[in-house]
């Protein structure tokens, strides 16, 4: 079975927004080149005048910031694939949309020793989080998957505002290190 | 010893992407322009780091086009979009005008617009003409920026103004509209002749321009009586031959 290195889908609308301030800022910058090498008066002007461009793709840069960081990115994975490895460093935290991923651990002799599955409605990489270690585990797709990945400022809002929510992490936190096998 | 090495490479550097004469920025006196700043001017350093900027933020953006393909609103990728599409810029926004701005006080500019203003810088570099742009020019007041120097009135006003019809001049000489034989927009007010010489020792002992000791003339002040119409000419520059450079070219 051929699997996709990126079979990634993000809000596109975002994507398309840093592209479009990526080209105004372009266009700023090879005109700032040409002026700055020729020193014509319509150059002088033209680039005088492109400054706007500037601002323009500020706006949209700050946009899609303010957005990424407030909302959930869903995304997609072929099965094979891994969302997150083990001892690598990631913040996100990931909600189990479709599918089923396996949770894996490394054994001192390098093979790897599935810890347990997740589905729907599952979440995981709370506790790299929560312990700022690196990742536990590795992550990896059974079957399709679709994944929210949400941004660390985002579940730490959620983890703060709502104790029920937090007991519960917390709860199942407890268990997953109760269930590790080499004692993380 | 390679501090030297090192001082002259970086000198060289600015001074070529500057487009002033590169290696001739050692601290040298250039036979042409006379002493040269040892580590160039404020203006060849906007120049440079406007160039430099132009270039890191077209290769973070290429870079980020390749690197990050498909994730171009991750955190982490965001946090390089930062640099390429908010802090570079910002700096270039800042750099990039007052580069823009320096430049256009510069004699080299005004001159830029060949067929419209060639024959008034002509008549300033111009080492046998009496005009009063000559002769300021001579006795080099303002060195590079004869233009802006004359036609610019006291502080961030004049400054603004200037920028602002200077903009308008472009503006008339890149789309074509503009007229022969040129016109000053407004009368040549004296307010530009006495924001130096009012003070002046040379100025302050004539006693045509004085109502008493230490007091400048209220008509010199107020406009009535022009400096011009007892100076000679502030540029001689012959109607007809504009309009016929016009034509030739």
């Amino acid at each position: 079975m051929t699997v996709q290195r990126w079979k990634v889908v993000r809000g596109d609308w975002r994507s398309r927004l840093i592209g479009v301030a990526q080209v105004a800022i372009g266009i700023v910058a090879l005109l700032g080149l040409v002026t700055m090498a020729v020193r014509g008066p319509l150059f002088l002007l033209a680039f005088a005048a492109a400054q706007g461009l500037i601002l323009v793709a500020i706006v949209l840069f700050v946009i899609v910031a303010f957005f990424s960081q407030r909302t959930l990115v869903l995304e997609q994975y072929g099965a094979g694939e891994e969302i997150v490895r083990q001892g690598e460093v990631g913040r996100e935290v990931y909600i189990v949309k479709s599918g089923t991923v396996a949770v894996l651990m490394k054994r001192q002799d390098g093979t790897e020793e599935r810890v347990k599955s997740l589905g729907p409605g599952d979440h995981f990489g709370e506790m790299g989080l929560l312990r700022e270690t690196g990742r536990n585990a590795t992550v990896r797709a059974c079957t399709a998957v679709e994944v929210f990945s949400m941004s660390p400022a985002n579940f730490f809002s959620l983890y703060t505002h709502f104790p029920a929510l937090r007991e519960q992490i917390d709860k199942i936190m407890e268990d997953r290190l109760k269930e590790l096998p080499f004692g993380k | 010893m390679t501090e030297d090495v090192y001082t002259r490479l970086f000198q060289y550097l600015v001074g070529s992407l500057a487009g002033n004469g590169g290696i001739a920025y050692a601290g040298q006196i250039d036979p042409v322009q006379g002493v040269l700043p040892r580590w160039g001017t404020t203006l060849d350093w906007a120049i440079t780091m406007t160039i430099a900027l132009c270039v890191l933020i077209l290769v973070g953006i290429l870079l980020s086009r390749v690197l990050f393909q498909g994730r171009q609103t991750d955190g982490d990728v965001l946090w390089f979009h930062l640099l390429t599409l908010g802090v570079m810029p910002l700096f270039l926004l800042v750099v990039g005008n007052f580069a823009v701005l320096e430049y256009a006080k510069e004699e080299r500019n005004c001159s830029g617009c060949h067929l419209a203003l060639k024959a008034y810088v002509e008549d300033m570099q111009n080492t046998k003409s009496d005009s009063l742009a000559a002769l300021h020019f001579q006795h080099r007041f303002a060195p590079g920026t004869s233009c802006y120097s004359c036609h610019t009135n006291y502080g961030v006003h004049g400054s603004v103004s200037a920028k602002i019809a200077g903009l308008g001049h472009a503006l008339k000489y890149v789309s074509g509209r503009y007229q022969f034989p040129l016109n000053i927009s407004s009368p040549y007010s004296n307010i530009f002749c006495l924001k130096c010489h009012h003070g002046a020792k040379r100025f302050m002992a004539r006693d045509e321009h004085l109502d008493g000791p230490g007091k400048v003339s209220t008509s010199l002040v107020d406009d009535k009586t022009r400096c011009l119409d007892c100076h000679r000419v502030a540029h001689r520059v012959e109607r007809e031959a504009q309009a016929s450079r016009r034509t030739m070219e």
